[in-house]
């Protein structure tokens, strides 16, 4: 299977030349610099992958999109997605991959929840219960950056967020076409700096909003 | 219906102002028939409200509001949420468009920079 990495980064200038080093040599890699102010494109590029930059900043969804995109028109079979912020494990990838292999259109990586801060569990289960709330899914990890996708199943979804709400909508896509979504357990490493960058109150508010525009527009 | 009053005579002045624009759109192609036909509805109900308040009084007693200027508000207020609402989604809508505009210039970028190289291990 043809698998194609996607790191949508946003500055990222301190961890991703670490996250890039850990990426199984055995898959091609693709870093979405999504409009940083910071020198993440060029570390990145100078780590030795291909870097796809964003003019400006167009948020999460935008650089995911911009990867599938890619990944279609490279006439990959599958994409990996990952966070630049070093909390995901590379080497668990193959997981990820098995599963895909195994008949799933979809994988996603559901983070251990005691791996998880107090705080992430609530806002990862007012996720689920907001995604499920609002398209009707069965709960899963809906808020998990670590998923392995089939490009044929992404070339059927009709993607049309640009934020953090991008997460919920690709569960909702594959519920409306009928994809198998399959889950596998992954261990998850948060440090200070991944904490600071990930979602906030404020944030999972603004993505719900967005996520309830989205099911009535 | 009594005697013209101030306010009648402005909110009159500011129905035909709005008659007028949506005329001017519709000449200068920006708005179709159909959406100024129903602007124009909008404003001959506005009008029956502000010329003939028993007209508001029965509206309000068919929805079992009570007073006819409550009725005005409750209806000026649900106009004004489908506004807002209509605005969210356009917005919306050009967000996105804005989305694959960046995104198609990325890849563009990439592509011309990159003819001759697959992606990198």
């Amino acid at each position: 299977m043809k698998t194609l990495v996607v790191l949508p980064a946003f500055n990222e200038a301190t961890t991703i030349t670490e996250v890039i080093a850990s990426l199984p040599p055995e898959f091609d890699r693709v870093v979405i610099d999504d409009g940083s102010t910071d020198k993440t494109g060029d570390i990145a590029r100078d780590a030795g992958v291909r870097v796809v930059t964003h003019r400006v900043n167009r948020g999460l969804g935008a650089a995911l999109r911009t990867g599938f995109a890619f990944a279609v028109r490279g006439g990959y079979d599958a994409v990996v997605t990952l966070d630049a912020d070093g909390q995901h494990d590379p080497a668990e990838i193959g997981q990820l991959l098995v599963a895909l292999e195994g008949g799933a259109d979809i994988v996603i990586g559901r983070r251990i929840q005691s791996h998880m801060p107090r705080i992430r569990q609530y806002y990862n289960a007012i996720g689920g219960i907001i995604t499920s709330g609002l398209f009707g899914t069965p709960m899963v990890d809906a808020q998990s950056g670590f998923r392995a996708l089939r490009t044929e199943a992404l070339q059927r979804m009709e993607l049309r967020t640009s934020r953090m709400e991008i997460s919920s909508e690709v569960i909702a896509e594959a519920h409306r076409i009928h994809l198998r979504i399959s889950e596998v357990p992954i261990s998850v490493r948060y440090t200070e700096y991944s904490l600071s960058k990930g979602q906030s109150l404020g944030e999972g508010a603004r993505t719900a909003w967005r996520l309830f525009m989205r099911s009535v527009s | 219906m009594g005697r013209p009053v101030i306010m009648q005579l402005v909110l009159s002045l500011l129905a035909a102002i709005s008659v007028y624009r949506v005329a001017l759109r519709v000449r200068a192609r920006q708005m179709g028939r159909a959406l100024a036909g129903v602007w124009c509805s909008g404003v001959v109900v506005f009008l029956l409200f502000v010329w003939h308040p028993e007209f508001a009084t029965r509206v309000s007693d068919f929805l079992g509001i009570g007073r006819g200027v409550d009725a005005a508000l409750y209806i000026g207020v649900a106009l004004l949420f489908y506004g807002v609402l209509r605005i969210i989604i356009r917005l919306d809508q050009q967000d996105d468009t804005l989305t694959k505009l960046v995104s198609e210039i990325a890849l563009l970028h990439d592509a011309t920079r990159n003819s001759d190289l697959g992606p990198r291990k």
